[in-house]
Parts: C-alpha cells; structure tokens; sequence
C-alpha cells in the first residue's frame, strides 16, 4: 500500500511539479510542466547525438555550418534559443522589466511590425519571446527584458533566445504518434524549435525574420504566416525536418507520410508571388473585366442620371483589373525568393560549438 | 521456303499487331490523356502491372477517403493562431496519405486503389496544396518501386504543386 502511495506521489510529481533547471546552458523555467522540460531536454540530447548522414543540401549554406553533424546543428540551436519559459508564464506585470537610455541600432523597423499587437505570442505551440522583446523594446526605445528566477532578462539583440513553449507542442493529437518520445514526435518539436530560433536572427527590415501577409491566390491569403525569403523560419524548419527525417530510424511509413506534410506546409509558406495564377487565367481575368468596364462606361453616358450607382461598381471594377495587371506585370519579370542577412543586431555574444558541447556532454554526464 | 517465308512474315506481323493493342489498352485505361502520360513517361508496360491496372473496378478500397482530404476551403476558415505552426487538418491529411500508403505497401493488392488515390487527390484543385504535393510525390517515388502506371493529367497538376512535391523527401 505503501509503495502505491509512494508511487502515485511520485508520478503526480513528475507531472505537475516543475523546477527551474538548467540543461545544455539552457534555461527551463519553472513555468513549464516538469514532464515537457523532460521531453524539450531529451529532444535536445537527440539532436546533439544524432548522426546525420543524409543532409538536405540546402540546410549547410542555410544555417551557415561549417560542418554538418549534432554538435554543429545543436550549436545553431543553442545560439538563438537560450531560455525557455512555459505557457503560463506572462510577460506583463512584474515579470515585464524595462530600462531607459539603452541605444538601439538606428536600422529601420519591419513595416508592418508597426500595424501589428502581439505577433510572436499568436501561437500556443512555440514562440520567440526574445525577438518580441527586442522589437517592441525597439519601436518604443526602452529595453524590454523579463525577469527570470529573480534575474532581470534584458532583450538588447533578438538573439537573446527567450522561448515561449506552449502545450500545443505536446498534445496527442498534434503529434506525429502516440509515442511522445518516439524518433517522429522528436523531429516534429524539433522542426518548431530551428522555426523558433530563426526568429532570434535577423537585422533591419527582416529582423526577427519575421512573417508577412500570404499573398492573393493562397490558401492562407491575408494571414501572417508566410515569409518572401529563402531562408527564413519556415524554410530552415523544412529543411531541417527534412534533413533529420532523412535520418530517421524508426519513422513508420505514416510517420514519414505526416513529417513530409509538415515539410510541405512550411515550403508552402515560401513564396515571393502575389497571386498564383497562370498568365493565361490573368489575360483571361483582364478581358472579362474590360469588357464589363466597357459596359458601365457605355451605360453611364447614355443614362447620366441614373449613374451613381454604377459608377462605384465603375470604381470597383477598375481596382480590380489594376490587380490583375499588376500581377500579369509580376508574372512576366519573375523574381525568386531572396536569401537575406541572417546576421542579428543589437549585442549578443556568438558561442562556439566546443562550448555549446561541453555544457551539453556536462548535462548528459550528471 | 516461300510458303515458310510468308507464314513467318505472317506471325511476325501479329505478333506486333498484338503487341501494339495491349500496349494501347495500358495507355487508354482509366480515361486518362495518354499522350500525357506518355510524355512523362509514367506508363509501364509490365504485364503483370496490367492484369493489376485492368482490376481497378468502381469499389475502390480508398476511393471515399478523398473527401476527407483537407481543402483549400478548411484552411481558409482557420484563424492566424492556428497557421503559424502547420494545421492539424495538414497533418491529418498527411496521415490519410500514409494510412493509405502503408496499407499498399504491406499488401500489393491495394497499390492499384492507392495510386488511383494519390493520383485524383493530386490532381484536385480543391485539396490543400501541401497535401497535393506530398499525393503527387508519392506518385512519383512509387510508380518505379510498385511497377504501378498512374498516368497523370498535366494539366491538373499546378506548377506550385509539381515544385513542391520535388523538393519533398
């Protein structure tokens, strides 16, 4: 009876008590469940020894390696993600921190950062805290910075690497299968952390890597969530899920299947276009329009009186052949997403893949 | 000799004219634009795949599955929050296509029904382009690797569709 008691405290325990710790030179709040930090610090270990043989030829000059194994791939990591908070953590309040008199790069703002409330805690899955620290910060000239384990955090670069992990990463149905520490549910948390990270990095317009609006013509259109660069967060997330699924030892047939899915979403968000429509379909578009144009023209000369009314649908029409002209000119000079500036601004330090391991095989030795 | 000549002139010239008709029956089965498929290159002429292709009947096993597929319609009615990370109705989706996938794998009788899948969810414009993708990259990798002709009509599969589903793994 004893050891039942024993044993249902402990595992209670293991799920709702959590602890600030420091794993890899990682910092896990107290904020998160202690079982998720189990899983984030597992799946970090799994990156960290992973032997990567098959590598996704885009991913080296993506991450900018030098080499293409765990510790490297790790290090990319450790650079931009260097504390973890949990979902329940508020970045409001007392937890909000600010100093004035800190000078900020003179480097312009992203524009539509400025028509935007709260763009990095959209997500309840994952989010870059830091990159919305620095940036808010920025536009308001005060450092902004969370206070952690009594500890101010200041943002004075995105690449501070505060991370904002929420239970959507974990939940069954959101995983890859059942097993939340199999290969597969791994890769997938993994691809959201190198999507993460990414928004540690950047300058200027594109910092923080930050999303736009998905054009006209997709799916997605007028929502946040997707990016006009070529190695932006979506495109390091697919790159390197594909690159560790490429890897993967015990993905199942339907694993592989959902992992490429994913990898397909994120390319997806990729797109430099305003529209995807055929050059045929927009000439097509442009004729039917003119020829309704025409029409009202006609009808507005003849009935002057009556005119009011069409005149706006006049307008209407009018603005939308001049979409279509505009997309039929895009279409005919065709431009390819651009890979960008990486480099982050602001002050941060650069740590080396020697250090980045050692404070990862200390962890893994305790 | 001369009747020898003529007699085997003569079965030579069946043979070909056989040969010529079964091979025509792979192309025109399943209404599809042969000469699509011709040029890229997606028929086989394995006998063996024909007694298979010749077996797609009207009760395809997976046939239903289509319309569960996620459209370009779901993902229009779901909110910023929900599409910064990629949707569950993605992922479901990509689990459809590996069910499906792995059944045919394990039993070849399904791969003829399984192709057929891939192949209408490609070619649907009212599915969800990343699954599209991931349908039409799974035509690709298995046509060779089950010895299974699923030609496809080109002019249903989008540039954005063929793009994406060549840099899939």
């Amino acid at each position: 009876m004893k050891k039942i008691i024993a044993s249902t405290l402990m595992l209670s325990l293991s799920f709702s008590a959590s602890a600030r710790e420091k794993f890899a030179g990682i910092y896990f709040d107290s904020s998160i469940p202690s079982f998720q930090i189990q899983i984030l610090k597992d799946d970090l270990s799994y990156l960290y020894k992973s032997s990567i043989k098959d590598i996704d030829t885009e991913l080296k000059p993506m991450m900018e390696l030098s080499k293409v194994d765990g510790a490297h791939v790790f290090n990319w990591v450790f650079n931009r993600v260097k504390y973890i908070i949990g979902e329940d953590y508020r970045v409001s309040g007392r937890n909000l921190v600010t100093k004035r008199g800190h000078q900020f790069p003179s480097t312009p703002l992203p524009p539509s950062i400025l028509n935007r409330t709260n763009q990095y805690r959209a997500t309840l899955i994952m989010s870059n805290t830091g990159a919305e620290l620095y940036l808010r910060g920025k536009m308001n000239k005060v450092l902004r910075g969370i206070r952690l384990d009594r500890t101010n955090v200041f943002a004075p670069s995105p690449r501070v690497g505060i991370l904002q992990v929420g239970e959507g990463l974990f939940l069954e149905r959101l995983l890859i299968n059942k097993n939340i520490e199999s290969e597969a549910n791994r890769i997938k948390r993994l691809g959201t952390l190198f999507h993460e990270a990414r928004h540690s990095d950047g300058n200027s317009e594109h910092i923080g890597f930050i999303h736009s609006k998905c054009p006209e013509g997709h799916a997605l259109s007028g929502l946040e969530a997707c990016e006009s660069y070529s190695n932006g967060a979506y495109s390091i997330e697919a790159t390197a899920t594909k690159t560790l699924l490429l890897n993967c030892r015990t993905c199942s047939n339907v694993d592989k299947t959902k992992l490429t899915a994913i990898i397909a979403d994120s390319l997806n968000r990729v797109t430099v276009r305003s529209h995807v429509k055929t050059e045929a379909q927009l000439l097509e578009e442009i004729a039917t329009f003119q020829r309704v144009i025409d029409f009202y023209i006609n009808l507005i000369a003849t009935n002057p009186q009556a005119s009011e009314p069409f005149k706006k649908e006049l307008e209407n029409l009018r603005a939308k052949i001049k979409v279509s002209e505009d997309q039929l000119a895009e279409l005919r000079s065709p431009i390819k997403p651009k890979k960008v500036d990486p480099k982050p601004e602001g002050t941060f330090e650069e740590v080396s893949v020697r250090t980045s391991s050692s404070l990862m095989n200390a962890s893994l030795n305790k | 000799m001369k009747k020898i000549t003529i007699s085997l002139v003569f079965i030579l010239i069946s043979t070909l004219i056989f040969w010529n008709l079964k091979n025509r029956k792979i192309i025109t089965e399943d209404h599809v634009d042969s000469v699509g498929a011709v040029e890229t290159g997606l028929v086989n002429t394995n006998s063996d795949v024909t007694q298979q292709d010749s077996r797609e009947s009207d009760d395809n096993h997976f046939e239903g599955h289509l319309k569960s597929l996620p459209t370009i319609d779901d993902l229009k009615n779901l909110t910023e929050e929900e599409v910064h990370h990629t949707p569950e109705i993605i992922k479901d989706g990509g689990e459809l296509v590996g069910v499906i996938y792995d059944e045919a794998q394990k039993d070849p009788t399904k791969r003829v029904d399984a192709m057929n899948f891939f192949r209408k969810c490609a070619e649907d414009e009212k599915v969800a382009v990343p699954i599209r993708a991931v349908c039409l990259n799974r035509v690709y990798k298995l046509i060779p690797e089950w010895e299974a002709p699923v030609p496809l009509i080109d002019s249903k599969i989008s540039d954005e569709v063929l793009d994406l589903s060549m840099k899939l793994p």
